[in-house]
C-alpha cells in the first residue's frame, strides 16, 4: 500500500474485512459497495459481470447497482459503451478515469476475473493514493463474487441431484423427539402419493408402519443422532396404505456449532426385491427339498425295478434322469448357500486346485489330469464359495469330455490377476450356453440345461473374476481371479 | 416560504395553522414543534385532520427560531413549492417493506426532509433504503424526532395527526444546498469495534467496551465515570467512525448496559476502527460556520437557512451554544428548524448518513 495516513488505512483495511461471501453473487457485490460508497463518500456504484453472450447488453450482465438499477441506467448504459469487446482488451484498458459534463468523476476499474466495477462521486475526486488502494480491495471482491458463484453452482448440482436421484432421499430437524421432514426429494414424495410441500413440517413417523415408528423413537433416533445408525429395514406407508419395505440409511446432520440438528435419510425400496426373495426362497425349497426327496423316492424304486426288469435298459435311462434331476436340485440348494456368502477373502490357489485335483483323481480314476502350477503359492480374493466353484469346473471336465479325458489344469500369475484354467478334449461347452454366460442372463428361448455353469459363473463373478471359454479345439475354461496382494 | 413563530401553541396554534394554510400561495404546511409545552394531543391532532393541504413535521426537543432556542414553541412553515408526502408506518417491526410505502419516482435535483422517530430501530435501516432507492437524485436532510426523557412517543406530524414508530419522506421540486459539519476531534484510537450489535457496541479491542472507553475518558478528563453519571459525561466524548472524503460518522453513547455494553445513538458496524473526540466551544461553533460557509453562497433574497442540529451538542455546550447560532443564518437569511436526536443527511454530493451531535444546515431558495 502506498504511504497513506493512519485513517486512510484503517478505512481501507474495514472495506477489505466488510467483504465477505453472503448467501449469492448479488447480495456479496451488493453488500461490499455499500461499503465502498459510505466510507468514499461516493454517489453511486455499479458491478458488471461478463456472460459471453454476443451482443454488449448480455455481455456486461448487472450483478448490482447501488442505487437501485433504474437511477443508474443511463450510467450504467454509457459505461458499457466505452468498454472494448473482448475480456482481454477490457483488463488492459482499465482502471478508466474521467470526468462527466455533470462534474461527476467516473471511475471504472477491473475486478479481476469476475467483471466491473464503476464508481461515481461528485464533489472532489478520489485521489491517486486511493485508487491504487482499491486495486486490492477490488480483487478481494472479485474472489468473494467467484466463490460464491462456484458455491451456488455446486448448491445448484446437489439440489438437482437431491431432487433427481432415483433413490427416496429426505432431511429432518429436531422437534421434541421426533424428527421432523425439513426436505424431500421427489421420488420421496411421489412414492408416498403426496406433492413435496405437504410433506416439509410433517413427522416422519407419520409415514412409518407402527413397527417401524416404535423402533426409531424407541432408541433409533438418538442412535443416528450420535452417529451409532447403520443401514436397518424400515417400512413406510403411502397415502393409500401401501407398504413399502426399504433400506434406510441414516446419517446426522450438524449445525456450525457442532451440535446434530436432525438426519439425512436415505430409502432404497427394496419391496420388490423382497417379493422375489420370497419367490425364489419357494421356488428353491420346492426344488431342492420337496422335488429332491421324492425324486429320492422315485430313484430308490427305479433301483429296485431295475433289479427286477428283465429289460432294465429304459428303467436304467429314467433312473439317470432322475439322478441328473437330484444333481440339479443340489446345485439349487448350493448356488443359494453360495449367494449368500459373498464376504471376500483370500485363497491361495495353487493350494485350493491341488486338494481339488487330489479330489478329482480319487473321484474319477480315468481321467489324465496334468497340472502346471506356477509360482507354488499364489494368493487370489474370492468368495467362501471359491474351492466349490473350482471342483465344479474340474468335475464337468472330467465328467464331460469323454469316457478317458486328457484335463491340464494350468495356474499362472499376471501382474494383477491370477488365471486358473481348464483344458480337456471333449466335446466343447455348447455356443448356446457360452452365449447366455457371457451375457449373464436366460430367455424363455435361450437358456441353459443345468445349473453347474451358472454357479461357476456366479461365484466368479461375486469374487470380482472373469470366466472364458475357448472351444476350438476341445474345450479350455479359464478363470481369471484378482491377486490379493494387489489389493493391499 | 411563510415562517411563523407560535409561542402560546396552545392558544394561538390553531389560528396561525388555519391563516397560513390558506394563503393561496402556500402548497403545505411543516410543522416544528419543541416538546416543552404540553399541547393537547387530541386537539392538535383535531387541527391537523381539518388542514386540507399537505402536513409534516415533528416534535423535537427544542425548535430554532432566528438564531434562538424555542422548547416551548412551534415554527409553522408555509411552503410554496408542493410537497410529496410518504409516511412510513411501524418502521421498527422487521416485516415492514418499506418500499410499499415510498413514492416510484422522484424529481432529479430534488429536496427530501427526512423525519424519524429517533426511538425507532430500524431508522439507520429506513436511511439506507432512501439512498438505495433514490441515490444522490435528491438532497435529504432531516433528523429524529422525539423526547429527551428516551420514552417513544407520538412525535411526528401528518394529516392524520401525531405518529409514532415511523417516518415522514417529503420531497420537493426544488434544489437545496447543505452542509454537513460536526467539528468533534480525535484524542483516542483507533479502537476496533470487535463486537457490536446495531446500536450495541459490546467490546473494543476484545474488551468489554465500557472499561476500555471509561479509561480513555478518565484519563482526559478528572473525573470517575460511573454508569449513574455516563449520560452527564458521555455527552462530551462521542465515537467517531472514519471514512474518505467525509466527516466521520458521530455515534453518541448515553448509556451503560449490564454487561458493560455501550448503547449509542445509531447502528455501529461490527469491525469498524473507532475514534474517541472530543470538542469544545470553539470547535463546534467553527463547524457550524463550515456549515453555513458552505451554504451561503447559495442563498439569494428570499432564502431561508433550515437547521437540524443536534440536541446533544446543546447539552454540552449549554450557554455557549448561542455562538454556534450566531454563525448560521442572518438578518437576510434568516434560520429555522430543530434541535434533534440524531441527524439525517447527505451533502448533496455523497452518501446519505445518518449521524449524531453533527450540524446539518441547507438554504433553501424557493421553498
Amino acid at each position: 500500500m502506498p504511504d497513506m495516513s493512519q485513517e486512510k488505512i484503517q478505512v481501507f483495511y474495514e472495506m477489505s474485512l466488510s467483504i465477505t461471501p453472503e448467501s449469492d453473487v448479488e447480495q456479496t457485490a451488493k453488500s461490499a459497495v455499500s461499503t465502498y460508497l459510505q466510507k468514499l463518500n461516493c454517489s453511486a456504484a455499479a458491478v458488471f459481470r461478463p456472460m459471453g453472450l454476443p451482443s454488449a447488453e448480455g455481455r456486461r450482465a448487472v450483478v448490482t447497482t447501488l442505487p437501485e438499477r433504474d437511477v443508474l441506467a443511463e450510467q450504467i448504459s454509457e459505461t458499457r459503451g466505452l468498454l472494448p469487446d473482448t475480456e482481454e482488451e477490457v483488463v488492459s484498458a482499465l482502471p478508466l478515469v474521467s470526468e462527466l459534463e455533470s462534474g461527476m468523476h467516473r471511475y471504472v476499474m477491473s475486478l479481476p476475473n469476475f467483471g466491473v466495477l464503476l464508481l461515481l462521486k461528485r464533489g472532489s475526486p478520489l485521489s491517486d493514493d486511493v485508487l491504487l488502494s482499491l486495486q486490492d480491495i477490488n480483487e478481494k471482491l472479485a474472489t468473494a463474487c467467484n466463490r460464491v458463484a462456484a458455491q451456488k453452482q455446486y448448491e445448484t448440482q446437489y439440489q438437482t441431484l437431491f431432487q433427481e436421484a432415483p433413490v427416496m432421499f429426505a432431511l429432518t430437524k429436531a422437534g421434541d423427539g421426533d424428527p421432523i421432514i425439513e426436505d424431500c426429494n421427489n421420488r420421496f414424495a411421489e412414492k408416498l402419493g403426496y406433492a413435496a410441500e405437504q410433506l416439509r413440517d410433517s413427522p416422519l413417523t407419520n409415514f412409518y408402519t407402527e413397527a417401524s415408528r416404535e423402533k426409531l423413537l424407541d432408541g433409533g433416533y438418538e442412535d443416528v443422532l450420535e452417529g451409532r445408525f447403520g443401514t436397518k429395514k424400515r417400512v413406510l406407508r403411502t397415502k393409500d396404505g401401501q407398504e413399502i419395505v426399504t433400506k434406510m440409511r441414516a446419517t446426522p446432520r450438524y449445525d456450525r456449532n457442532g451440535e446434530a440438528i436432525g438426519m439425512r435419510v436415505l430409502f432404497v425400496d427394496i419391496t420388490e426385491l423382497k417379493r422375489r426373495k420370497v419367490q425364489v426362497s419357494v421356488l428353491n425349497r420346492v426344488l431342492r427339498h420337496n422335488i429332491r426327496n421324492d425324486l429320492t423316492v422315485i430313484k430308490g424304486w427305479l433301483n429296485a425295478a431295475m433289479n427286477d426288469a428283465r429289460d432294465p435298459t429304459k428303467l436304467r435311462k429314467a433312473y439317470q434322469k432322475t439322478e441328473d434331476l437330484i444333481s440339479i436340485a443340489e446345485h439349487a440348494r448350493q448356488i443359494q448357500r453360495f449367494i449368500n456368502k459373498s464376504e471376500i477373502k483370500r485363497h491361495d490357489a495353487a493350494d485350493l486346485i491341488g486338494s481339488i485335483l487330489s479330489r478329482a483323481h480319487s473321484e474319477f480314476p480315468d481321467a489324465t489330469i496334468e497340472a502346471t502350477i506356477e509360482p507354488e503359492s499364489v494368493s487370489v480374493l474370492g468368495t467362501s464359495a471359491l474351492q466349490h466353484a473350482l471342483w465344479e469346473l474340474i468335475k464337468n471336465a472330467c465328467k464331460h469330455a469323454g469316457a478317458s479325458p486328457l484335463i491340464r489344469v494350468t495356474v499362472e500369475k499376471q501382474e494383477a490377476t491370477a488365471s486358473i484354467a481348464v483344458a480337456d478334449d471333449g466335446p466343447g461347452i455348447p455356443p448356446m450356453e457360452r452365449q447366455i454366460l457371457g451375457e449373464g442372463k436366460e430367455s424363455k428361448l435361450e437358456h441353459g440345461n443345468g445349473l453347474g455353469l451358472w454357479l461357476i459363473y456366479w461365484v466368479i463373478s461375486m469374487s470380482g473374476g472373469e470366466l472364458t471359454f475357448d472351444c476350438e479345439e476341445g474345450t479350455v475354461v479359464t478363470v481369471t481371479l484378482p491377486l490379493a496382494e494387489r489389493q493391499n | 416560504m411563510k415562517t411563523r413563530l407560535v409561542e402560546n401553541p396552545s392558544d394561538e396554534l390553531s389560528d396561525v395553522l388555519r391563516s397560513i394554510a390558506s394563503e393561496p400561495s402556500v402548497q403545505g404546511l411543516g410543522i416544528f414543534a419543541g416538546e416543552g409545552k404540553d399541547i393537547d394531543p387530541r386537539r392538535f391532532n383535531s387541527m391537523l385532520r381539518e388542514l386540507t393541504i399537505p402536513v409534516f413535521g415533528g416534535v423535537f426537543p427544542e425548535v430554532i427560531y432566528k438564531g434562538e432556542r424555542k422548547p416551548d414553541s412551534v415554527v409553522v412553515v408555509g411552503v410554496k413549492a408542493e410537497p410529496n408526502v410518504s409516511v412510513v408506518p411501524e418502521l421498527s417491526d422487521s416485516d415492514t417493506e418499506f418500499d410499499e410505502h415510498l413514492p416510484e419516482n422522484t424529481q432529479q435535483d430534488g429536496t427530501a426532509f427526512v423525519l424519524v422517530d429517533a426511538y425507532a430501530s430500524r431508522a439507520e435501516d429506513f436511511v439506507g433504503k432512501l439512498f438505495a432507492r433514490y441515490g444522490v437524485n435528491l438532497t435529504y436532510l432531516g433528523g429524529g424526532g422525539g423526547s429527551l426523557d428516551m420514552e417513544q412517543r407520538p412525535c411526528l406530524i401528518t394529516n392524520k395527526g401525531l405518529v409514532e414508530d415511523a417516518a415522514i419522506f417529503v420531497t420537493f421540486e426544488t434544489t437545496t444546498t447543505v452542509g454537513v459539519k460536526h467539528g468533534w476531534k480525535e484524542i483516542a484510537g483507533p479502537l476496533r469495534a470487535t463486537d457490536t450489535d446495531g446500536p450495541t457496541l459490546a467490546e473494543l479491542d476484545g474488551e468489554p467496551a465500557f472499561p476500555v472507553y471509561k479509561r480513555i475518558v478518565e484519563d482526559d478528563a478528572d473525573v470517575t465515570l460511573t454508569r449513574s453519571n455516563f449520560f452527564d459525561i458521555a455527552k462530551e466524548y462521542p465515537f467517531g467512525i472514519s471514512r474518505i472524503e467525509g466527516e466521520k460518522i458521530v455515534r453518541d453513547p448515553f448509556e451503560v448496559t449490564d454487561d458493560g455494553a455501550l448503547t449509542c445513538f445509531g447502528d455501529i458496524p461490527e469491525g469498524a476502527f473507532l475514534n474517541v473526540l472530543k470538542g469544545d466551544e470553539d470547535s463546534l461553533a467553527a463547524a457550524a460556520g463550515e456549515a453555513y460557509d458552505t451554504i451561503a453562497a447559495e442563498a439569494d433574497g428570499n432564502a431561508n437557512v433550515v437547521l437540524f442540529d443536534c440536541i446533544s451538542r446543546v447539552l454540552y455546550l449549554e450557554e455557549a451554544f448561542e455562538r454556534e447560532l450566531e454563525f448560521i443564518g442572518d438578518d437576510e437569511c434568516p434560520e429555522f428548524g430543530a434541535l434533534t436526536i440524531g441527524e439525517i443527511a447527505n451533502d448533496g454530493e455523497g452518501h446519505l448518513d445518518y449521524y449524531n451531535k453533527t450540524v446539518v444546515a441547507a438554504v433553501t431558495n424557493s421553498l
